[in-house]
C-alpha cells in the first residue's frame, strides 16, 4: 500500500502535503509517495514539522492501488479537490472569491 | 433588541485581548497545539476539513440589521464571501486564517456579538423560538428569560468543565418552534392556576447515537426560580454524569439510566440546599431586559389583509409565498416572514455577504430592524406590515431569498458532512440539493404539503435527522458513503423519534428512496392529510413495502 502524508497550515489552515525535501506543499500532484515500510520516517517528518509549528493535525493518506495517484478515501479526496459543492477550490485561501 | 452593558462589554474586550495574546503566543511556538486547542475551542475556533472555521452565537436567534451587516463585513472580509447559519441559532465562517481570528472577534465584539460557549463542554448559545416577542400564540417572550439564563450561564466557574455540552433551549409558545424536547434542557414558559409565569421544565433530551425526547422533570417551575432550579439540575449532572465516557456522558444519558421521577427528586433535593434568595431572579433586572425587547407601540391594521389579497390576485407567486412564508403576527396588520435559505439547488443555510447586507436593510425598512435566525437554518423578519409584504417579497426575490417553501419537501435541513465536516461519515448538502432540484416544482411541493426531510452526516445528528419526517443518515460502509432512511420523526410540540426503515441505500438509491417514499404518501393520503398524519394512520409497512420489497 502507498500513502501521502498531509495536514493543515498552522497558519492559514489550508492543506498542505508532504513533498520531497520535507517541504509542504498545497498541490497533491507534489506529495512524495511513501510505501508501507517507509510510513514510519513520514509519520515523523510529519510530527517533526508539527513541533516547528509549520502544519498541525498530519497523518497518512491511504491511496488507490496504479497510478496517477489518488486518494483511497473520498474524505481525503475531498480535501485534496475542495468542496464537492459551491464554487470553492481549496487552494485560494485567503481572500474572498473573485 | 437588547444591548451589552458595561460589564458584557468589558468582558468582551477582555476576551478578544487575552485571545490576541494566546494566538501570538501559538505562531511563535511559545504553545504547542495541544496546549491551543482547548484555548481555540473556547473562542469558537475548530479546526475543519478545509480551513478553521469559526463559529459565532447568535444569541437566542435574535440579530440587529447592524449585526447582520457585521457577518456580511466578515464573510467579504476574511472569509470567501459568505456564511452558513446553522441547526443551533449560529453562524459559521468556514474559511478563516488563525492570524485575522483575534481581529474578527473585535469587529464581532463592536456589535455585542462573540463565540464564547460556542464550543466545549459548557453551557452553549441558549437558544429560543425564532418567532419571540412577534407570534400570536405566545404566553411571554422567551429571549427575556434566555438572557438571563445567559447572563447566569456565561463563563460561570461551576459549569465550565461539565462531563459533556449543554443546549437549553426556550419557547413562549404552545407550538414549539425551538425543538426544546431535543435539548439537555427545554423550557417552556407556562402560567399556572393562580395565574403565575412559570415554567415546563424537560430534561435529558437530546439527538445523536443516542436519541431521547426530554421527559417533563417540573411541571410547573416559578419564573423567579428558574437560575436557582438550572443550579440544582445541573450539579446533579455535574456529580453523576458520566465522565467515562464520551457516548455516556450527556445528561439524557444519566435521566435514563436514573429515570426522570428519581433524577427529579435528585434535583429538588439540590434544589432545596440552594439559597432561594441568592439565586432568585431579579423582578427589576426582568422589568429592564423585558423593556428593551419590548415592542414598539404598533398600530393595529385590520384592513391591511384585504389590500394583500387584490395584490396576491394579481400575482400568484406572492400569494404562494405568502401562504408558506408568512405567519400571524400578535398585532393585527403584520405578519412574521420566513427569508428561506433554501434556494433550489442551494447549499441549505448558506447566505452570501450581499444578501445579508440586503436582509440587513430590508429588516430596517419592513421590521424594525431586526432579524432572526431558526434552527431550520433560515433566517425571519419578525415585525412586518401585511400591507409591505409584496415590496418585501419583490425585494427578496431580487436577491433569490423569495423561495415559497417554508416549512415544504425543498425546506431541508441539512448538516455541513462530509464537505466541510472532520466528524462525517458522508456528504449532506449534495442530498439536499439533488432532493430539492428533483422536487422543485412549487405545485408539486404544494401538493405534497408539510414535510421536513432532515440530513446529518454522521450519528452526531447536527442536520436533527431523527426529528424529520424523513430523516436520512450518512454511514460509512468501507469507505463507501451509505445513507440510512428514518420515518416518523417531529420536532415540534409532539416531539418524536423517526425509525429506520431498513437497510440503507447509496447516493442515487437514497434519492430514488424518497421519492418513492413521497409517492406512497401521496397515493395512500386522504383529502387534506399531511405525509405525518397518513404515516401515522398508516404505520411504517406500506413504505417499507414499496421501498424493500422490489429490490
Ligand atoms: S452531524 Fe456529523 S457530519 Fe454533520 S456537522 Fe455534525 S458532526 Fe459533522
Amino acid at each position: 500500500m502507498s500513502y501521502v502524508i498531509s495536514a493543515n497550515r498552522l497558519l492559514s489552515g489550508s492543506i498542505v502535503f508532504l513533498a520531497a525535501d520535507e517541504r509542504w506543499s498545497e498541490q497533491f500532484e507534489d506529495a512524495h509517495i511513501f510505501s508501507s515500510d517507509e510510513l514510519e520516517d513520514a509519520h515523523q517528518i510529519g510530527q517533526r514539522a508539527e513541533k516547528c509549528n509549520f502544519v498541525i493535525g498530519s497523518y497518512a493518506v491511504e491511496l488507490k492501488a496504479g497510478t496517477p495517484a489518488v486518494p483511497k478515501r473520498l474524505k481525503d479526496s475531498i480535501r485534496r479537490t475542495g468542496p464537492t459543492v459551491g464554487d470553492h477550490n481549496p487552494r485560494t485561501l485567503g481572500g474572498p472569491e473573485s | 433588541m437588547y444591548t451589552y452593558d458595561t460589564l458584557d462589554k468589558a468582558l468582551l474586550n477582555q476576551r478578544v485581548a487575552e485571545f490576541r495574546e494566546q494566538v501570538k503566543r501559538r505562531i511563535a511556538g511559545e504553545l504547542t497545539e495541544d496546549q491551543f486547542k482547548p484555548l481555540r475551542l473556547m473562542n469558537g475556533l475548530y479546526l475543519q476539513t478545509h480551513a478553521y472555521m469559526l463559529r459565532v452565537a447568535v444569541p437566542y436567534g435574535t440579530l440587529s440589521s447592524d449585526q447582520m451587516r457585521k457577518f456580511a463585513y466578515i464573510a467579504r472580509t476574511y472569509d470567501r464571501g459568505y456564511g452558513h447559519f446553522t441547526t443551533r441559532q449560529n453562524i459559521q465562517f468556514n474559511w478563516i486564517e488563525l492570524g485575522s481570528t483575534p481581529d474578527i472577534l473585535y469587529d464581532l465584539s463592536e456589535v455585542d456579538l462573540h463565540a464564547i460557549q460556542t464550543s466545549g463542554n459548557c453551557i452553549r448559545n441558549v437558544t429560543a423560538d425564532p418567532f419571540a416577542g412577534a407570534a400570536a400564540d405566545e404566553l411571554d417572550d422567551p429571549r427575556v428569560w434566555s438572557e438571563i439564563i445567559r447572563q447566569w450561564s456565561t463563563l460561570h466557574p461551576e459549569f465550565s468543565f461539565l462531563p459533556r455540552k449543554f443546549k437549553i433551549a426556550v419557547t413562549g409558545a404552545d407550538a414549539d418552534r425551538a425543538a426544546i424536547k431535543f435539548h439537555d434542557i427545554g423550557l417552556k414558559i407556562v402560567r399556572n392556576d393562580a395565574g403565575d409565569l412559570g415554567f415546563q421544565v424537560f430534561v435529558g433530551g437530546g439527538q445523536g447515537r443516542t436519541p431521547f425526547v426530554a421527559p417533563l422533570i417540573r411541571p410547573f417551575l416559578p419564573a423567579k426560580d428558574i437560575l436557582r432550579y438550572l443550579d440544582a439540575a445541573l450539579r446533579v449532572y455535574n456529580q453523576h454524569g458520566r465522565r467515562d465516557n464520551i457516548y455516556k456522558a450527556r445528561i439524557k444519558i444519566l435521566v435514563d439510566s436514573l429515570g426522570a421521577d428519581q433524577f427529579s427528586l435528585d434535583v429538588e433535593r439540590e434544589f432545596e440546599k440552594l439559597d432561594p434568595d441568592l439565586l432568585a431572579v431579579n423582578e427589576k433586572e426582568v422589568e429592564r431586559i423585558r423593556d428593551m425587547f419590548a415592542l414598539p407601540y404598533l398600530r393595529p391594521d385590520t384592513d391591511a389583509q384585504a389590500g394583500l389579497e387584490q395584490a396576491m390576485e394579481q400575482s400568484n407567486p406572492l400569494r404562494r409565498w405568502c401562504e408558506t412564508n408568512t405567519e400571524v403576527h400578535k398585532v393585527p396588520g403584520y405578519a412574521i416572514a420566513t427569508v428561506s435559505l433554501k434556494p433550489v439547488g442551494g447549499i441549505p443555510g448558506d447566505a452570501t455577504a450581499d444578501q445579508m447586507d440586503t436582509v440587513a436593510d430590508l429588516a430596517d425598512r419592513y421590521s424594525l430592524g431586526e432579524i432572526r435566525v431558526t434552527y431550520t437554518q433560515n433566517l425571519v423578519l419578525p415585525h412586518v406590515r401585511v400591507a409591505d409584504l409584496p415590496l418585501l417579497w419583490a425585494a427578496l426575490d431580487q436577491i433569490s431569498l423569495a423561495t415559497a417553501n417554508a416549512g415544504l419537501v425543498t425546506d431541508i435541513i441539512a448538516c455541513p458532512g462530509l464537505d466541510y465536516c472532520t466528524l462525517a461519515n458522508a456528504r449532506s448538502i449534495p442530498l439536499a440539493q439533488r432532493i430539492s432540484e428533483r422536487f422543485a416544482d412549487l405545485d408539486a411541493q404544494h401538493n405534497i404539503g408539510p414535510l421536513d426531510i432532515r440530513i446529518s452526516g454522521c450519528i452526531n445528528a447536527c442536520g436533527h435527522h431523527h426529528a424529520g419526517h424523513i430523516g436520512i443518515l450518512g454511514v460509512d460502509k468501507k469507505g463507501v458513503e451509505l445513507y440510512q432512511l428514518t420515518l416518523g420523526g417531529q420536532g415540534n410540540r409532539d416531539s418524536a423519534i423517526g425509525k429506520i426503515l431498513g437497510p440503507g441505500f447509496d447516493e442515487d438509491g437514497i434519492i430514488g428512496a424518497v421519492e418513492n417514499v413521497i409517492a406512497t404518501y401521496l397515493n395512500m393520503r386522504t383529502i387534506g392529510e399531511t405525509f405525518s398524519e397518513t404515516l401515522q394512520r398508516k404505520g411504517h409497512s406500506p413504505f417499507k413495502e414499496r421501498l424493500y420489497d422490489h429490490t
